[in-house]
């Protein structure tokens, strides 16, 4: 008697073990990953990466090696991703250096020209009685440095709050006015840092705080298509804010969103455009 | 006939299996980004580990810094920083940049002699 099954059985045999296969390679036993490069990090780690690339960029101040850095991560649009990311920290409590960090970053990597101030490094803050040595067959020890003559008393320098690059004088304001513009774009509060000689200044914090004791704050620089000294605010009906640039800037007070007037004579709500700049 | 066909069979699905986890391990792996801080190579390590010195030496922050060394070795900053200065000294690094990550790891060992029962 001849079988007349055919062959099924053996593409049946075929798909089952190459299902069995792709279950145990991807989700029972899935590849270990040695020996990887930034580009291929998963997301968040990624953003872990360019975080530390972006606050070791206010520490170094050079442009050349924190765009060296970023593109190890190999992001199509390194500023947008930057952007998006300083974005996403101002929302979390505790980030906000962060946030300033990517922001600066992200208007540096846009301007090429951009110079920063570098953050002061705390001389003297290290201490320690010993020495790393490196020996030729490449190990660390650390040896007891002998004692020697304590110089007379001097004042040692103390860890203090972390300075701010760029600062400078305080901002006043130098120009406030209504914006009705096509409706759409919701009532912003849009606000323009200049320093002294007239340029957008990036990653300058803005505090806005509501007459029911709220406040909130966001940065220059996320918007370098704009400027890079601009940065907005949506504001909501009915509140009223109060609006401080910098540390120590001017406070613009009773800020909420104008009645603009349309051609047939109704009404739309309005922006209110603020220009800061350094006396 | 019957035990010839079973025999197929099994060698078939074997056959699909070994595709299947080729697939997984070779190929699927180079479409996805799933490495971790922890998988880097050991340059970039090193550089990691330089930044996070970098840091240190602004912000005297211990704690944070042994927060961001923990993402590239668990439970182990020291061994971090170590591994991190020896790759630093195979590629050169700068005489301040190896003094800054070993300014870090010379602090992290005070903590750990502080800490010590």
């Amino acid at each position: 008697m001849r079988d007349s099954r055919g062959s099924w059985y053996l593409l049946t045999g075929l798909v089952l073990g190459a299902a069995i296969g792709l279950v145990l390679s991807i989700f029972i036993f899935p590849a270990q990953y040695v020996d990887v490069t930034p580009s291929a990090l998963k997301a968040a780690d990624r953003d872990q990466y360019r975080a530390l690339i972006a606050r070791a960029y206010l520490v170094e101040a050079d442009n050349g090696r924190a765009v060296a850095r970023l593109a190890l991560l190999e992001d199509p649009r390194p500023a947008d991703a930057l952007v998006e990311q300083a974005q996403q920290e101002m929302g979390v409590e505790g980030n906000e250096q962060t946030s300033r960090a990517l922001a600066l970053l992200a208007a540096a990597v846009s301007q090429k020209q951009l110079v920063i101030t570098p953050l002061p490094r705390i001389s003297g803050a290290i201490t320690a009685p010993q020495a790393v040595t490196h020996t030729p067959d490449n190990q660390v020890t650390t040896t007891s440095v002998p004692p020697t003559r304590t110089p007379g008393a001097t004042i040692t320098p103390r860890a203090t709050a972390t300075a701010q690059p760029t600062q400078g004088a305080p901002y006043e304001l130098a120009e406030q006015k209504e914006v009705c513009e096509a409706q759409g774009s919701g009532s912003l509060l849009q606000v323009y840092v200049f320093n002294a000689a007239e340029e957008g200044v990036p990653a300058v914090r803005v505090e806005v705080s509501f007459t029911n004791g709220g406040v909130e704050s966001f940065y220059t620089g996320l918007y370098p298509e704009v400027s890079p000294g601009y940065a907005d605010y949506a504001m909501v009906e009915g509140m009223t804010y109060n609006l401080r640039v910098g540390d120590a800037g001017q406070l613009v007070q009773n800020l909420s969103i104008p009645q603009c007037e349309n051609e047939n004579g109704g009404t739309f709500p309005g922006s209110i455009q603020l220009i800061f700049k350094q006396p | 006939m019957r035990k010839g066909r079973l025999i197929a069979f099994i060698f078939a699905i074997l056959l699909g299996a070994a595709a299947g986890l080729m697939y997984g391990w070779l190929y699927y792996p180079a479409k996805i980004s799933a490495g971790s801080l922890q998988s880097l190579r050991a340059d970039y390590k090193a550089d990691y580990v330089l930044m996070v010195a970098e840091l240190y030496a602004t912000d005297a922050n211990l704690e944070n810094a042994v927060d961001l060394l923990d993402r590239i070795k668990p439970a182990d900053p020291i061994g971090a920083v170590q591994r991190g200065l020896l790759t630093a000294q195979d590629m050169g690094y700068a005489d301040w940049e190896m003094r800054l990550i070993a300014d870090l790891e010379i602090a992290l060992q005070q903590q750990a002699q502080e800490t010590a029962p």
